[in-house]
Formats: C-alpha cells, sequence, structure tokens
C-alpha cells in the first residue's frame, strides 16, 4: 500500500537508498529515471501516445531522406490516386502528396513545439512569479493573464498575423505563443499561491534564501507537472491555430505545413474532386498528433492527481482490485488542495 | 534547586511589547469597513542563553505567531526586539539575513517543513552555503556530516542522500532540527516540534533539543499546549491566551502553584494520575469569541469574574520572586474592594 499513499511526488516502492554511499547516487538517478519510465508507460494511453508522436518526430526530423521528390515540383501526373511512385497521389498541379506531406510534418511541428515552448516560459515566468510576489505586483500580473484569457485568441492571431511583415516561422511561433501562454499562466498561479504558503518553502525564507532561489528551487520542481501538461495542451492548441491560419490563407503559403496543403486542396476543389487523398492525410495528421499528445497528457495527468492512478491498481492485480474505492481515494484528502487548484 | 533566573546572565533576545494585527479575510478589499484580528497584543519576555523558555497557549493563543513573528515570516504591527541588548533593525540590507544567522525557527510538522523533492544534503548544505560561507563541496560534506551527528542521526552516510519520504517523523524533525542549527543560531524557536511526532519518539527529540541547549549554550523557546511537557523541559514557562501573557514565573512555581484561573485550568485539563480531579465549570470550556474591549480576555470564560474584570484588564501582579499573573484576584487588598 505504501506506492498508494506515496502521494504527489513521483516516488517509491519501498526502496532502500543510500546505504551504499559511493553508488547511491548514481542509482538513485537511474532509479529515478526507472521509476518514471515505468510510471509513463505503464498505461497503454500514455505508451501509444509516446508512439505515435516519436513516429512524427521521426518523420520531422528524415521526412526529407524518406521521399526525395521535391514538395513543390510539378509534374504531368495531374490529380493521381496513391500509387508506388506517388504513394499519396498527386494534386492539380502534380505535385506529390506524399512529399508535401513530409516536408510539412517538419515545419507543423516546429512551429507549434516552438510556440508551446516560449508560451510555456511566459506562463512560468508570470504565473509563478506573479502568483509568489502576490501584492500589487501579483495583481498586475494576474489582470494581464486574465485580459489575455478573455482575448478570443483565434481571431486575435487572424489580426496580427495579417499585419505581419514577415510571415516565417519566428513571427508565427511568437504570435501563437503570445495568444497561448495565459491558460497555463492561470494554472500556474493558482498551484503556486498554495505552494508559498506551504511549511518548506516558509523553512526556505527562514533559512535566509533569496527570493529567486525559492522560486526556482523549492516551487519550480513542484509545478512542473503542470507545467509539462499546459506545454502538451499548447502544443494542440498551437497546430490547430496555425493550420487553421494557413487554412483562410493567412500563413505563408509558399511553406509547406499541413495548413498550407489544406488551403491548396481547398483552393482546387480536392473535396469536389474527389481527390480524396489530397486532403485526407494532413487532416489526418493534425488528428492524430492531437490525439496522441492527449494520450500523453493522461500520463501527465497520473502523475499530478494520484486519484486517477486507477491504471496503476489494475496492474497490481486482484489484491488491490478488492479495495474498495474510499480506501484507495482515502489517503489523497490532502491532495484534493492540488486538484482545486489545477480546477481554477 | 537554584532559581535559573538568578544565575542567568543578560537577555539574548529581548522581545519588547509584540502585537501583531491581522486584517481580517474578505475584508481586505473593503476601504471602509476593514475588521481586524489582534492574535498578539503586546507580548513581551526575554530569552536567555543556555536556558528553556516555554510559551504555553491553547490553539489559537497567539503563540505560533509570536514564533513567526520571531523568525520574520511575519512582520510586527508594533513593538520591537533587542538581540544582544541592540534593537534589531530589519531596514537595512542583509540586516534580514544578519538576524535570522542568530535566529532560527524549528517547525511544527516535519512532514511539511521538508521539501519532498530535496535530499537531506541538500537541506543541509544550502544554510551552511548561505551563513557559514562554505565553498568547497569538502567543507560542505564534512558540515553536513558534523550536523547529521549532532541530532544523532549516525551514521551520517546512511541518511545524507536520503529523501524526507525515506524517513520517519523523529528522523525528519531531526532533520529539521540540523538544518536550522546549520546556520549557527544563539537563538533557536521551536513551534510545538514534537506534537507531531509518535507519544514514543517525542522524549528522545525533546531530550536532544535539551542536550543542544546544553551544549551550544542555545536560547531556546519552546512553544507547546501542552503544560506538563513545560514543566519537564523548560526553566521558565509563560503561558499565553488570547494574544496576550497572563502568567508567567519559573516553571515549577507556575505548574505548582498556578495563579491565574486560566492557567489552572490549563493545569486541570492535562492528564495527571496522582492528583484528584476537580470539576471544571463547563462555562469555562467554552471559547469566547468577539470583542473582550478593554476588560480582561478571560473574563468571559472565568469562573471568578468580578465587574471589575469587563472593564479593565489586570496589570501584572507579582505574586513571588519572577513570577506574576495578570488577575484582580491578586491585587493588593485596597485595591481590592473599591
Amino acid at each position: 500500500m505504501s506506492a498508494i499513499s506515496g502521494g504527489a511526488a513521483p516516488v517509491p516502492v519501498g526502496t532502500r537508498v543510500g546505504s551504499k554511499k559511493r553508488y547511491a547516487a548514481a542509482r538513485q538517478s537511474r532509479d529515478r529515471f526507472v521509476r518514471f519510465w515505468r510510471r509513463l508507460t505503464q498505461s497503454r494511453k500514455t505508451f501509444a501516445g509516446l508512439v505515435i508522436l516519436l513516429i512524427f518526430l521521426l518523420i520531422a526530423l528524415f521526412g526529407p531522406w524518406i521521399d526525395s521528390q521535391s514538395p513543390s515540383a510539378m509534374s504531368g501526373a495531374v490529380l493521381q490516386g496513391p500509387s508506388t511512385a506517388h504513394w499519396l497521389g498527386t494534386t492539380q498541379t502534380g505535385q506529390d502528396v506524399a512529399a508535401q506531406l513530409l516536408d510539412g510534418t517538419r515545419f507543423t511541428l516546429l512551429v507549434s513545439f516552438g510556440a508551446a515552448a516560449v508560451a510555456t516560459v511566459i506562463a512560468l515566468i508570470i504565473g509563478i512569479g506573479g502568483g509568489y510576489l502576490g501584492g500589487i505586483g501579483g495583481e498586475v500580473l494576474s489582470m494581464l493573464s486574465n485580459c489575455f484569457l478573455v482575448i478570443p485568441a483565434l481571431p486575435l492571431v487572424i489580426v496580427l498575423a495579417g499585419y505581419l511583415p514577415n510571415k516565417g516561422g519566428i513571427s508565427l511561433i511568437l504570435v501563437l505563443a503570445l495568444t497561448g501562454w495565459a491558460w497555463g499562466a492561470r494554472i500556474l498561479r493558482a498551484q503556486t499561491l498554495s505552494l508559498r504558503r506551504r511549511d518548506f518553502v516558509l523553512a526556505a525564507r527562514v533559512a535566509g534564501e533569496r527570493s529567486w532561489r525559492i522560486l526556482f528551487s523549492e516551487i519550480l520542481p513542484h509545478v512542473m507537472p503542470i507545467a509539462a501538461s499546459g506545454f502538451v495542451f499548447t502544443v494542440i492548441f498551437a497546430i490547430v491555430t496555425q493550420s487553421s491560419l494557413a487554412f483562410l490563407g493567412l500563413g505563408d503559403v509558399t511553406t509547406w505545413s499541413w495548413g498550407t496543403m489544406l488551403y491548396w486542396a481547398q483552393n482546387n476543389s480536392a473535396l469536389g474532386l474527389g481527390a480524396w487523398w489530397w486532403f485526407v492525410p494532413p487532416g489526418l495528421c493534425i488528428g492524430l498528433v492531437g490525439m496522441a499528445l492527449a494520450l500523453i497528457n493522461f500520463g501527465i495527468d497520473d502523475f499530478v492527481n494520484p486519484r486517477l492512478r486507477v491504471t496503476d491498481l489494475r496492474r497490481r492485480g486482484r489484491r488491490a482490485a478488492r479495495l474498495s474505492v474510499a480506501e484507495v481515494l482515502a489517503p489523497h484528502a490532502s491532495d484534493s488542495a492540488v486538484v482545486e487548484a489545477v480546477g481554477k | 534547586m537554584d532559581n535559573p533566573q538568578e544565575v542567568a546572565g543578560p537577555p539574548l533576545l529581548d522581545v519588547v511589547n509584540v502585537s501583531k494585527r491581522f486584517v481580517v479575510r474578505g475584508s481586505r478589499q473593503s476601504v471602509t469597513w476593514r475588521r481586524h484580528l489582534t492574535a498578539v497584543d503586546g507580548v513581551s519576555f526575554s530569552l536567555r542563553a543556555g536556558e528553556i523558555t516555554a510559551l504555553v497557549g491553547e490553539s489559537g493563543s497567539g503563540k505560533s505567531t509570536v514564533a513567526r513573528m520571531l523568525s520574520r515570516l511575519e512582520t510586527p504591527s508594533g513593538g520591537y526586539v533587542n538581540l544582544h541588548g541592540e534593537r534589531v533593525r530589519f531596514g537595512v540590507p542583509g540586516g534580514r539575513r544578519a538576524y535570522l544567522r542568530q535566529v532560527q525557527l524549528i517547525f511544527q510538522d516535519p512532514f511539511a517543513s521538508l521539501n519532498p523533492v530535496h535530499t537531506v544534503r541538500y537541506h543541509l548544505e544550502r544554510p551552511l552555503r548561505v551563513h557559514q560561507h562554505l565553498r568547497s563541496q569538502q567543507d560542505v560534506e564534512r558540515g553536513v556530516a558534523a550536523l547529521l551527528e549532532e541530532v544523532h542521526l549516525t551514521p551520517p552516510s546512511r541518511f545524507i542522500d536520503c529523501y524526507p519520504h525515506q524517513l520517519s517523523g523523529g528522523q525528519r524533525q531531526r532533520v529539521a532540527i540540523a538544518r536550522a542549527l546549520a546556520v549557527g543560531p544563539k537563538v533557536v524557536l521551536a513551534d510545538e516540534p514534537v506534537s507531531m511526532l509518535d507519544v514514543s519518539i517525542r522524549l528522545g527529540v525533546l531530550n536532544l533539543l535539551a542536550q543542544l541547549v546544553e551544549e551550544r549554550g542555545l536560547a531556546l523557546m519552546y512553544i507547546t499546549h501542552d503544560i506538563a511537557s513545560a514543566r519537564y523541559f523548560a526553566a521558565t514557562t509563560h503561558v499565553m491566551y488570547s494574544g496576550q501573557l497572563i502568567e508567567s514565573g519559573p516553571s515549577e512555581d507556575v505548574t505548582q502553584s498556578p495563579r491565574h484561573p486560566y492557567t489552572q485550568l490549563l493545569l486541570e485539563s492535562s492528564p495527571d494520575p496522582t492528583r484528584s480531579r476537580k470539576r471544571i465549570p463547563l462555562s469555562a470550556l467554552e471559547v469566547a469569541h468577539g470583542n473582550i474591549g478593554t476588560g480582561c480576555r478571560f473574563q468571559p470564560r472565568c469562573p471568578y469574574a468580578m465587574p471589575r474584570c469587563a472593564e479593565e484588564a489586570s496589570p501584572r501582579q507579582a505574586v513571588g520572586g519572577t513570577h506574576w499573573a495578570a488577575c484582580w484576584l491578586l491585587a493588593p487588598v485596597p485595591a481590592d474592594g473599591q
């Protein structure tokens, strides 16, 4: 039962560490990684999500080597269905859909992960900073994130993207980050507000630590799962928003991404022509990556909220299954604060 | 037994007339109607090197707020603190750190006061680096090991790389004590250091604290709601009620011949097999809330309440030696007859 009552910290099933000093540190970090990996993969959902995402990352990295055709090169083979020469058929101008898809994966993932990374950093700074500082500074930061929360994201993105002189990847990343950070900041602020009054934070203050040290060393590790979950959601947001932009023709239509493929397919009425191989693959890719990230988020959710660790019990067999729900949930009464904070 | 007040030197930490008023939650936003709660009201006492002073009171009496103010987690609303006879100034740069180098706090709950993501080593080496300015890894390592030995977590190698969840409650509290000691303080404030621990290990932790007081010459403030342990542990006992000190003196006197009705009630309610149980009037068990005004704060619960008690609170009435209590019952007879 010790593992179940282990609380929110991603830790142990009775491992005794520290008896042999020399190897303790190395073994401990290895043990932690193994435990982390087990926890991450013991849920089939999370594992499936990781596999799908890994495939897409490999495609993004090595795409051009898989299919050496140029995505923009036109040919006489117009609007042909999938064949050995053109795995996913061709477009109305004879361009290879597979090559476009492989090339577009790189740009799409680069922009969405980049935007999510920037947005998460902004969310961490404004959320944790505002939550820890409190007072007028905290209120101002909180108001700022509330303002960005109520601004409808897509119209703002359209306006911003429409006026940008440069429509390349970097500016797209910045636009998406600017519209996507507020949600995460709000959650991180709520969690920080609950953490800053905890005894271990107060104890660090009494020990004479400076504020930035307390933020990075005492508070940040406790909000990392939430930040990770926020990152994953922001990636989904960025993929969908970026594709919507491109679909509306507001992006750079000469750069290949899943969105621009859908844009050209729509412009050339692929649906009317019955060229399903043109618009189904990019749409499917958006859906698959979104699903993979959502599945991974279930795994992160397990870290944050032990109440959801149902798969844990299933794996542990009948003995655990006989436990009543109340028995399983009772040890985590103290975690309700976390759940509520996340709920906000 | 000698009276410890007489042999002890000058006070190390002098707390003078310290108060704390909190704005009541929910009324903070209101400009015109802010309600305040006075958690601590004009508390004065002093701590001496090598001496344990107990601060006893029920929950809500403000004793933890006193500890938080003295460790600068809260800013006092009034009063001041003298350290080594000099008034402490927190406004100056580095003043807070310099003060915390002398005064440290041990938290009540060792399950909450250690960060679950850090090892014992991290918890102990941070204050060593910040306050003792140890730089080299070897020095820090030696310092951490010495601290662990000092709190009887031996051998240190068994504990140094442990995470808090791998330790028992008593071991965690020892780590928390070691962290307070790492700074090299002169004054240690222990906020109910054993109340979260299993009964069987409380004595061990208390004895450790007593030993540290003796070896390091610390001035220890022992905050507790358990007046019986104050008698066992502390030379001087202060009794706190509703934010004020109401009785104080050598622990033996305060616990064996309590003079304030509240202290008597407190002792009655603590279990003692050798004492026949007196009945406590029921009215005295009800905790009174609300504004008492200028009168004695215990008056609504007091079985001996007089009209005078509602009008003004009694000043300190000396009852022999350093023992005093704030109750009109102890006032000299002429004043009583008015």
